[in-house]
């Protein structure tokens, strides 16, 4: 049994079509201790939300399958290999998911209240329906929904876009689970909206000993909300640390792209982003060497041939780049912020 | 400012639409704004604010409620047929979502080239084909993709087919309608960059219409601030960012998310409660008053106009 809340060791997922196997997750590992928040960032494409999805197996009728050899631990049980009844009670109960679109993910021909108590009432056969509903009410308040008691037998097309997050949001902690995944949980939201759900999310993660997972591709809001950050590129991770190494200290060449590629307060006006030539790989071929290889401004031969082995720089940091090889030219970080 | 030359002035713009019930959806509700050649003029607001209405009824998509639009000084309603062509050339738009803005039965050449058997009647066959590829090199593409289909391409390169569609035509003017939303962080920044090059070499002048702050900040030399159908600041870059004045611009510019990991944006941004109101019962007097913390009874009676606070800087509050 590991030390860790959650374990993942070389995590594999693929998916097959008819073209042949797309390996979305290419051996992925790291861990989530109780209380603490960890961010997953990378663009559309990187298998971020896959990871997380296998996290408890929840592909559906889909292609998606994870490859042999993949270990799920969480809290010493083994996810990859648990039949339907027992990853049934693994998700609600033991990690909870809130999903990045509320307009598609609530039912619209139930009410708000019934899809809150639903899960409490399948994990808790005994309760009773009005004690379910009770239930509902009280997480409706949590969340900072006004008038729950109305709202709680509303539809969702009754609520606006941040209402509809906050019962997701809800939902995900009905039943009280130890893990909850925000897969891109502002994206469809304004900016003002955004702010209000990050505030509510802060104010849960202060309150509770949860552990988050947060996944996303805003740079902005990673900061504020994670502990820990991990930067995927095409199934890998490429680099990780705490949300302070990877701000004062980032290493790998893609994680400075991502960082310089969002205008920030300093940033010159009309000035040039910096941006990434090219687009990401084609999951379908297999991928020799390092996957960013193709669109860095750093690209050695090695690169194209052989995958860097992970590196620890610190205790938490660790980085995947032949740049930091005793024999690749010293390359100072492109500097951030905006100066040119 | 005062030398430059205005190419859009609009004054007292309404668009409304009508609603189930006889409701009306006042969706741009009496707005002016000058638009100089040669600017980026930035257009931010939450969604359902009114900037896309803004941008399109500017173009003649839709047909005005009231107000004017004049271009070049003249007004677009006393348009003849001939000033119509010459607009339509001249005035172009990139829209939102490159997946659902191009016809995926077209071949990217014939997408180009639409435009130019309008405008350039004139052109052979074989001056179009050169036409279409100098703009596809305008746009960083090369002359082989005239020959595919938009299936073929990415979210970034069909944005760069939009770009292109609307340069084909030597417009002057291009209505950019949420150009990057649909695309990953780092290709945004491509398209960015792409766009303000264009402008440097061919003197566009743009209204860039977004809801990413931050990104409308970068490319924009003034900017508009829109609240349920109201222009509620306008002004320069420096000034609107710097120096925002209304409680609704400061709100809304403190909840862009900056990636600081030693200060916390959420927790010291300015708080803003409720969500906006629906445009078919907008607020009577200020439209913000629901949601503004220093609203008055003055703000729930009279809608206040836009002022001048400083040069080239208006706002549109009874509190300043």
């Amino acid at each position: 049994m590991s030390e860790h809340l959650l374990e993942v060791k070389d995590l594999a997922v693929s998916f097959s079509s008819y073209a042949g196997k797309i390996r979305a997750v290419r051996g992925v590992s790291f861990h989530l201790d109780a209380g603490e928040t960890l961010a997953i960032v990378g663009e559309s494409g990187c298998g971020k939300t896959v990871t997380v999805k296998a996290l408890m197996k929840l592909y559906g009728n889909s292609a998606a399958f994870i490859e042999e050899g993949s270990v799920i631990d969480f809290k010493g049980q083994d996810v990859v290999h648990m039949n339907s009844r027992e990853l049934s009670k693994l998700r609600g109960e033991g990690i909870g998911m809130i999903f990045q679109d509320p307009m598609t993910s609530l039912n619209p021909t139930l009410t708000v209240g019934y899809q809150i108590a639903e899960g409490i009432r399948f994990h808790d056969k005994s309760i009773s329906r009005q004690a379910a509903e009770q239930k509902a009410i009280e997480l409706l308040k949590l969340v900072g929904i006004p008038s729950p008691e109305e709202r709680v037998r509303q539809y969702p097309h009754q609520l606006s876009g941040g209402m509809r997050q906050r019962v997701m949001i809800a939902i995900a902690i009905a039943c009280d689970a130890d893990i909850i995944i925000c897969d891109e949980p502002t994206t469809a939201l304004d900016v003002t909206i955004q702010a209000q759900v990050l505030e509510l999310l802060n104010d849960l993660k202060e309150k509770t000993n949860k552990a988050f997972i947060l996944v996303t591709h805003d740079l902005g809001i990673v900061f504020d909300f994670a502990d820990r950050i991990q930067v995927m590129y095409a199934g890998v991770i490429l680099e990780r640390g705490t949300k302070y190494e990877m701000f004062d200290d980032p290493h790998h060449p893609y994680t400075w792209a991502l960082l310089n590629s969002v205008p920030s307060k300093q940033s010159k006006n009309k000035g040039a982003l910096y941006s990434i030539q090219g687009t990401p790989p084609d999951l379908m071929m297999p991928i020799q060497g390092c996957p960013f290889a193709d669109r860095c401004d750093y690209c050695m031969p090695i690169c194209k041939e052989r995958m860097p082995q992970e590196l620890q720089l610190s205790e938490t940091h660790t980085v995947s780049c032949w740049l930091e090889h005793s024999m690749a030219p010293k390359i100072k970080a492109p500097s951030m912020r905006g100066e040119e | 400012m005062a030398d430059k030359k205005v190419l859009f002035d609009v004054k007292h713009l309404r668009q409304y639409f009508p609603a189930r019930g006889g409701k009306t959806v006042k969706a741009v509700d009496d707005v002016s704004f000058q638009i100089y050649e040669g600017e980026t003029f930035g257009v931010v607001g939450e969604s359902g604010c009114g900037k896309t209405t803004v941008g399109r009824t500017l173009l003649g998509v839709y047909d005005a409620t009231d107000g004017q639009i004049l271009y070049n000084g003249k007004n677009v309603r006393s348009f003849n047929a001939e000033d119509r062509m010459n607009f339509s050339k001249n005035c172009q738009m990139i829209f939102q979502d490159p997946y659902a803005c191009l016809d995926p039965r077209m071949s990217i050449g014939t997408i180009v080239a639409e435009g130019l058997t309008v405008h350039f009647k004139d052109l052979s066959r074989q001056q179009r084909e050169e036409k279409v590829n100098q703009v596809l090199g305008y746009v960083g593409l090369t002359s082989d993709y005239a020959s595919r289909f938009a299936h073929e391409l990415s979210g970034g390169q069909r944005q760069r087919i939009g770009i292109a569609r609307a340069l084909a035509v030597e417009p002057r003017f291009i209505v950019c309608d949420e150009p990057i939303a649909a695309l990953d962080v780092s290709i945004q920044a491509q398209v960015v960059n792409l766009l303000t090059g264009l402008q440097r070499e061919l003197g566009l002048t743009y209204m860039f219409i977004s809801h990413d702050l931050s990104m409308v900040r970068h490319i924009s030399d003034r900017i508009a601030v829109m609240y349920l159908g109201s222009i509620v600041e306008l002004g320069g870059n420096a000034s609107i960012y710097g120096n925002p004045q209304h409680p609704y611009t400061k709100a809304l510019f403190s909840a862009i998310p900056e990636p600081d990991p030693y200060h916390s944006w959420i927790k010291s941004r300015v708080h803003l409660e409720g969500e906006i109101p629906s445009p078919i019962n907008a607020p009577a007097g200020c439209k913000f008053c629901t949601r503004c913390p220093l609203a008055t009874e003055q703000c729930r009676k009279e809608s206040p106009v836009l002022r001048e606070i400083e040069p080239e800087h208006f706002v549109a509050c009874h509190m300043i």
